[in-house]
C-alpha cells in the first residue's frame, strides 16, 4: 500500500478511487453481503446452537473448559469445513453471475485485491460466527461450572480459560483456511452447480480424504515415522486437531509421545490459506 | 477524509489488538500460579487406616504430602511421601489426575524432630509445609509411620544430613526420589495371598481341633451333680461331659478346659448375662445348644477376663463386647466353639482378645426384631476364624472391631440386618459365604480398613450387597443378585474383578472421590442401571485394557471387543440392554463424534464412568449361570450367531 498519495489527504472527492479505497471498498461490500444473507446469520446460528448443545450433552459446564475443549474437537473439524465452505463457495462466483466482477474490472482494480478484499470481507463474518459460537460456550462453562464439594479443598488445576481462548483462536484459524479453499473453488467455477459440486468434493477430501491418505501413507511405509509429526500438517483437519491438542489437552494430560508439531501445522494452514488464495487471483485473473 | 483516515486508524488498531490477543493467549502460561498449601483435613486423603489414626500418640506428626494435580480439582493428601511416590510409579497414575503440579511435603526444618519408641516422628506441633522440588529427603532412616518405614522431608540440606547421622538412612533430592521403587502392599498383594490366607485359616483351625477330642474327666450327673461344678472339679485339658438333657445354669469357665454336650444338651440362663463365660486360653465348647441369656445390648461394667491397658476403643468395647450372649469369650486365646446351636436373645457369640480362635459350624438364630438382636458373632479384637456358620435374623450377622486377619467362610447369614459388618478391622478375608435378604447390607466394610479380601461370596436381596470401605482391598468372584445397589464402591486402590452383578436395581454405584480403583472383567447383566457414579471424576472402569462384561454393550461387527468405548451413565449407552432401538442411536455419528474423545482428561469430568474395552462375553459364565439371566448375557456377535431362542 505504498502508493497511497498524499493528495488523498487535500479533501478532494473528484480524484479517482485509490486502490485502497476500491480495496476497501469490496471488504465492506462484502461484509454488507454477509450480514444480509439470512441463510448465513441462520447457520451462524446453527453453529452455535450445535456448540453450545454439545458442550451441554458432554457435561463440559459442569466439568470445566478442558473437557469442553475435547468434547468439541471432533466435531467442530466436520462442522466448520462445512460453514467455511457455505460462507465461501460462491463468493466471486457470485459477483460474476450478477455482472459485478465486470463492473469492478472497470475500475482499477487488480485481481489480487478483488480477491483479498472479498477473501477479508468473508473472513470477517466467518472469524465472528465462529467466535460468537465459542465465546457464547465460554460464557455458559463460566457461569454453569457445579460447585466442587465443599467438605474438601479444590483448585482448577490446569483448566483455564485461556485454554478455551487458544482453541478459539486456532478454530478461527482454521476456518479461515477452509475459506481460502472455498474462494478458490468459487473462482474457478463458472455456474453455481459446478461450484457446489467441486464443494462438496473438497468438503470430502478435507474431511476425510487427506487423514486417510495419511494413514495409507503411514500403513504402506511411504510416511516414515519420523515424518508423521510433519506430514500430519499437510491435512488441515490433522494439523488444527494437532495444534488444539498440544496446545491445550497436553497442558493438563502431560508427558507421552509429542502430538503435533505447532511450527509444522501452523505453516501447513497458511500454505493452505495463501496457494488457495493465489490459485482465486489466478482464476479471477484469466 | 479525515473520518476516513480515523475509522482506517481504528480498524487497524482492532486488528493488531485481536492479533496481539490471539498471539498472547499462545504465550502466556495456561495455567495459574502455584497454590498455596491448604489444611491436611481438607484434602482428599489416602495412606492411613482410621484404626491407625485414632491410635497415634498426641505429639507423633507423621510426615505428609498434599498434592495439587493438573486434572483432579481436589487436592489429594498422603500419609508418607513414600505412599506418594508409589502411587505416582503406578501405570496409568497419571493418566487419571493429570500431573502433580504442585506438591508440598511436611518440612522437619520447621520442628525440632524426635523419634518415638516406635519409630514414628515427633514434635510439638505440625510441620510446616515446603515445596517438595526444593526439598530433601531422609530415605532408609529408622523413621516409620503405622504402614511401615517412612521418608523424612527437610527444607534444609544440613537438617537432613543432621537427621540421617543421628537415624540411619541417606539424603535424596525429589527428582531422585521420585525414580526410586517404593514397595507397597496393594490390592494385588492382598490377590496373590488369599491361597495363603485360607491355609492359615486352616492351620488355625488344626491348631484347635485337638480341643475337641481331650480325655474326658468329668461326667455332669455322673461326676459331679452341677455343670458348673464338674468345670470347677475337672483337671486342665480335659473334657467336661454334659449328657442329653438342659441345664439350667449360667457357667464360668476359668480353666482350660473343653465343655462337650451330647446329642441335644441344652445349657439354659436364667435371662440374665452371659450363659457361659469364658476367660482362659485353649477353652472349648463342642456340639451344645445355649438359650437363655439376659437381653441387654450394651454392656457398661467391668469385663470378664484380663485387664489391658487402656486404648482410644475402651469405651466401645465395654459397650460392645459387654453384651449379654450366649457364650462370651473373654482373653481366650485359641479357643474353639464348634457344633453349637444359640437360641440367641441378643447376641450368639462374643469373642474379646481372643486371638486365633475358631467358631465353626454354629448355628445362631437371632431375636425376631432385629431392633432386639445385636450380632450373631461379634468378634473384638480377635482376629477369628468362622466357618461353617448359619446366622439368621440379627442385626449384625457376624460384626468384627479391630480384628485384624479375621476370617469369614462358607457361612450363612439370612435376614440380618447387616450380614458381616467391620469396623477397623484390615487384612479380612470373607470368602464363599451366602448372604441372602440382609434388610440393609450383605457385606459391609466400614472405617477406612486395608487391604481385605472379599471373594467368592454370594449376596442377594439385600438394600446394598457389599459395601466396602477402606483402600487396598481385593474384592473378586462375588455374586450380587437381586440387590437394590449391588456393589457399592466407595474403597479406594482397591481391585474388583471378576463379579456377576445382576438383575439388581442398580449394578454397581461409585462414591469414591479417588479413581484408584481396577474394575475388570466384572459382568454387568439386567441391572435396572448397570452403574451410577457419584462426584468425582470419571472413572476408567479398564485395567491394562481390559475391561467388562456390560449387557447390551454388543457390537454387530463381532470381535473379541466391542467396538467402541461404553459409559454406562451416558444417556444412550445406559438404555442399551433394555430399550429397543438404543443401539441404533448409539451407532449414530453424531454421538461418536462426542464421544470419541471421552476418555481424554478423565480428571477434569464429574459424575460418570466409561469402559474404554468392553469385553464381548461374560467373563465369569459359571457364576453368571447360577442367574435366571445367562441366556440374556448377548455376546457381541450375536448377529453372526442368529437370533437367540
Amino acid at each position: 500500500m505504498s502508493d497511497s498519495s498524499p493528495s488523498t489527504g487535500s479533501g478532494r472527492s473528484r480524484a479517482p478511487p485509490t486502490r485502497r479505497r476500491l480495496f476497501e471498498a469490496v471488504v465492506v461490500r462484502e461484509v454488507r453481503t454477509v450480514v444480509r444473507a439470512r441463510s448465513l446469520l441462520l447457520l451462524a446460528a446453527t453453529l452455535t446452537a450445535v456448540v453450545v448443545g454439545i458442550t451441554w450433552i458432554g457435561d463440559g459446564f459442569t466439568a470445566g473448559y478442558l473437557p469442553s475443549i475435547v468434547d468439541l474437537l471432533t466435531p467442530l473439524e466436520l462442522l466448520v469445513p462445512i460453514v467455511a465452505i457455505a460462507f465461501g463457495y460462491r463468493a466471486i462466483l457470485g459477483d460474476q453471475q450478477r455482472g459485478e466482477l465486470d463492473v469492478l474490472e472497470t475500475y482499477p482494480v487488480s485481481a489480487r485485491e478483488l480477491v483479498l478484499g472479498v477473501y477479508a470481507g468473508r473472513a470477517i463474518g466467518l472469524a465472528v460466527t465462529i467466535a460468537v459460537a465459542l465465546a457464547i460456550a465460554a460464557i455458559a462453562i463460566a457461569v454453569g461450572g457445579d460447585d466442587p464439594v465443599r467438605v474438601y479443598a479444590s483448585h482448577s488445576g490446569a483448566d483455564s480459560p485461556i485454554l478455551f481462548a487458544r482453541f478459539l483462536v486456532l478454530t478461527v484459524l482454521f476456518g479461515l483456511a477452509v475459506l481460502a479453499v472455498a474462494v478458490a473453488i468459487s473462482a474457478v467455477v463458472s455456474v453455481t452447480r459446478s461450484a457446489l459440486g467441486l464443494s462438496v468434493v473438497a468438503l470430502v477430501a478435507l474431511l476425510v480424504g487427506f487423514d486417510l491418505a495419511i494413514v495409507y501413507g503411514l500403513a504402506e511405509g511411504i510416511v516414515g515415522d519420523a515424518d508423521l509429526l510433519y506430514t500430519l500438517a499437510a491435512s488441515p483437519l490433522s494439523a488444527y486437531r494437532g495444534l488444539v491438542l498440544e496446545t491445550t489437552v497436553i497442558v493438563a494430560s502431560g508427558t507421552g509421545p509429542r502430538v503435533a508439531s505447532p511450527v509444522a501445522s501452523l505453516v501447513g494452514l497458511v500454505i493452505w490459506t495463501v496457494a488457495s488464495l493465489a490459485v482465486a487471483v489466478w482464476a479471477v485473473g484469466r | 477524509m479525515i473520518e476516513r483516515q480515523r475509522i482506517r486508524l481504528l480498524v487497524v488498531a482492532i486488528l493488531v489488538a485481536i492479533a496481539v490477543v490471539a498471539v498472547g493467549v499462545f504465550v502466556v502460561d495456561g495455567g495459574t500460579a502455584d497454590p498455596d498449601p491448604v489444611l491436611f483435613d481438607d484434602t482428599v486423603s489416602m495412606g492411613l487406616a482410621l484404626e491407625d489414626e485414632y491410635g497415634l500418640e498426641d505429639d507423633v506428626r507423621l510426615p505428609r504430602a498434599q498434592v495439587f494435580y493438573s486434572q483432579y480439582e481436589y487436592v489429594v493428601g498422603y500419609y508418607g511421601v513414600e505412599m506418594f511416590v508409589a502411587s505416582f510409579r503406578e501405570a496409568g497414575h497419571t493418566d487419571r489426575f493429570g500431573h502433580p503440579r504442585t506438591v508440598y511435603v511436611s518440612d522437619y526444618s520447621s520442628v525440632d524432630v524426635e523419634l518415638s519408641a516406635d519409630g514414628h516422628p515427633t514434635a510439638d506441633r505440625e510441620p510446616a509445609w515446603t515445596d517438595a522440588e526444593s526439598a530433601w529427603f531422609a530415605v532408609g532412616s529408622e523413621a516409620t509411620t503405622p504402614s511401615g518405614q517412612t521418608i523424612v522431608p527437610f527444607a534444609d540440606r544440613d537438617d537432613a544430613t543432621a537427621f540421617v547421622d543421628s537415624h540411619g538412612g541417606s539424603v535424596v533430592a525429589w527428582e531422585q526420589l521420585l525414580d526410586r521403587d517404593v514397595e507397597m502392599d496393594d490390592a494385588t498383594v492382598v490377590r496373590d495371598r488369599v491361597d495363603q490366607q485360607h491355609q492359615n485359616a486352616d492351620e488355625r483351625i488344626e491348631a484347635v481341633s485337638a480341643l475337641a477330642d481331650r480325655p474326658v474327666s468329668t461326667v455332669v450327673g455322673e461326676d459331679a451333680a452341677t455343670v458348673q461344678e464338674a468345670i470347677d472339679s475337672a483337671p486342665e485339658n480335659t473334657t467336661v461331659l454334659v449328657p442329653e438333657g438342659t441345664y439350667n445354669e449360667t457357667l464360668e469357665v476359668d480353666r482350660s478346659i473343653t465343655l462337650r454336650g451330647e446329642d441335644d444338651a441344652t445349657i439354659r440362663g436364667d435371662g440374665n448375662g452371659t450363659v457361659i463365660t469364658a476367660t482362659a486360653n485353649r477353652t472349648a465348647a463342642v456340639g451344645l445348644a445355649v438359650a437363655g441369656s439376659g437381653s441387654q445390648r450394651q454392656g457398661d461394667g467391668e469385663l470378664p477376663g484380663d485387664e489391658h491397658d487402656g486404648e482410644w476403643d475402651d469405651t466401645f468395647e465395654r459397650n460392645y463386647a459387654g453384651s449379654d450372649a450366649a457364650i462370651g469369650l473373654h482373653t481366650a486365646n485359641e479357643s474353639l466353639i464348634e457344633d453349637v446351636s444359640v437360641d440367641s436373645e441378643v447376641t450368639g457369640v462374643v469373642l474379646r482378645r481372643s486371638e486365633n480362635s475358631v467358631v465353626r459350624d454354629v448355628t445362631v438364630d437371632s431375636p425376631e426384631r432385629w431392633e432386639d438382636g445385636h450380632a450373631g458373632v461379634l468378634a473384638f479384637h480377635s482376629p477369628t476364624v468362622v466357618e461353617n456358620a448359619t446366622i439368621s435374623d440379627g442385626r449384625d450377622g457376624v460384626y468384627s472391631h479391630r480384628s485384624t486377619g479375621l476370617v469369614v467362610r462358607n457361612s450363612t447369614l439370612e435376614g440380618n440386618r447387616l450380614g458381616v459388618h467391620l469396623m477397623h478391622t484390615s487384612d479380612a478375608l470373607l470368602a464363599s459365604n451366602r448372604l441372602e435378604n440382609q434388610s440393609s447390607t450383605g457385606i459391609y466394610v466400614m472405617t477406612g480398613p486395608e487391604r481385605n479380601a472379599i471373594v467368592d461370596n454370594e449376596i442377594r436381596g439385600a438394600e446394598y450387597g457389599l459395601f466396602p470401605d477402606g483402600s487396598d482391598s481385593y474384592v473378586a468372584d462375588n455374586l450380587l443378585v437381586d440387590n437394590r445397589v449391588g456393589l457399592r464402591i466407595d474403597a479406594t486402590g482397591s481391585r474388583y474383578e471378576g463379579n456377576v452383578v445382576a438383575g439388581n436395581e442398580i449394578g454397581a454405584q461409585v462414591r469414591a472421590m479417588l479413581p484408584t480403583n481396577q474394575v475388570l472383567e466384572n459382568d454387568f447383566v439386567e441391572n435396572d442401571v448397570h452403574a451410577d457414579a457419584g462426584t468425582g471424576p470419571l472413572r476408567v472402569w479398564t485395567h491394562d485394557g481390559t475391561g467388562n462384561y456390560w449387557q447390551g454393550a454388543s457390537s454387530i461387527t463381532g470381535d473379541r471387543t466391542v467396538d467402541g468405548p461404553y459409559s454406562p451413565t451416558a444417556p444412550v449407552d445406559r438404555q442399551l440392554h433394555r430399550t429397543d432401538g438404543a443401539e441404533t442411536l448409539a451407532r449414530s455419528p453424531a454421538l461418536d463424534a462426542i464421544s470419541g474423545l471421552q476418555g481424554t482428561v478423565p480428571g477434569m469430568r464429574t459424575g460418570s464412568v466409561v469402559d474404554l474395552a468392553p469385553t464381548c462375553e461374560p467373563n465369569e459364565p459359571d457364576l453368571l449361570a447360577e442367574t435366571p439371566w445367562a441366556d440374556r448375557a448377548w455376546s457381541c456377535e450375536r448377529i453372526e450367531r442368529g437370533p437367540s431362542p
